[in-house]
């Protein structure tokens, strides 16, 4: 049974969040089930706000864009010119300087919704030339991510 | 056929997490669930006989990103009709954080496996 939770709360990357509107169903021995779709659409607004926001990184929330790019500590290391070890560290609860911290936050966002801003910005190139691209762009991806989450107090 | 092809197919739209209890390791497993799909490997099956319809378990061990990190262990069962999987839950996942096992090998996923479902069948890789 499909039910619609307007203010689901979950915790991830060292917070609890709240969504406006969560689809959860129930099955026959009454336990709640979460959707492959649902979830992908809660990570990546989660992803979303993360590499926004101007505060620098937490060891959780790199632990958490990590996890759902996908992405080796050699990957990041590799990125803003440290060491492995560096990151492996920054993991374990020391802080993350705020420059590579931005660093890595345009990275994140990159490995995640670039692709899907190219795909959006090539059609719009191909229909109505590059002037509207921008636009486009900003409307559709501000679409895809509505219900954007909050921290809960 | 590799066994996860039933899972890849049925992704995203026909793959659940299970959310009872509420703990934080199904948070953790919501987190890691793409990443246990496209990158796992079968390590183990069973049958869920305690249904009306059996349901195929497939038992799923993903190696970690990182040396010295945990990889993560995912049971999943499918529920099937006449025409195949319409839908896979994840059920049961361990990634040695919150007290739980975890485990830095797929053989000591598999020998986890063997101790604590003695029911379920080693997938062995040719």
């Amino acid at each position: 049974m499909k039910q619609r939770i307007d203010s689901y709360r979950i915790q991830a990357a060292g917070t609890i969040w709240e969504f406006e509107s969560v689809e959860v169903e129930t099955d026959a021995d009454g336990k709640t089930l979460l959707r492959a779709t649902e979830i992908e659409r809660i990570n990546r607004s989660i992803a979303n706000v993360l590499c926004s926001e101007p505060m620098p990184l937490t060891p959780e929330e790199l632990e958490f864009l990590a996890k759902i790019a996908r992405t080796r500590n050699t990957e990041i290391a590799a990125r803003v010119y440290a060491d492995p070890s560096t990151v492996t560290r920054w993991k374990e609860k020391k802080s993350i300087p705020a420059l590579e911290s931005e660093v890595l936050k345009e990275f994140f966002w990159n490995k995640l919704f670039a692709v899907e801003m190219e795909k959006l910005t090539k059609k719009k190139i191909h229909a109505d030339g590059p002037s509207t691209l921008r636009r486009l762009g900003e409307t559709a991806v501000e679409n895809s991510w509505a219900g954007k989450p909050r921290r809960a107090a | 056929m590799d066994p996860l092809d039933d899972l890849r197919l049925l992704y995203p739209d026909g793959v659940f997490v299970e959310h009872e209890p509420k703990s934080e390791s199904y948070w953790r497993a919501e987190t890691a669930l793409f990443g246990i799909v496209t990158e796992g490997c079968a390590i183990g099956f069973g049958l869920d006989l305690e249904h009306e319809t059996p349901r195929r378990i497939l038992v799923i061990w993903v190696e970690p990103l990182n040396n010295g990190d945990f990889g993560e262990y995912a049971t999943f069962k499918f529920l099937e009709d006449e025409f195949g999987p319409y839908r896979a839950i994840l059920f049961s996942y361990y990634d040695g954080f919150e007290g739980r096992p975890g485990f830095k090998s797929r053989f000591a996923a598999i020998n986890f496996m063997k101790q604590n479902y003695p029911d379920y069948q080693e997938f062995k890789t040719q």
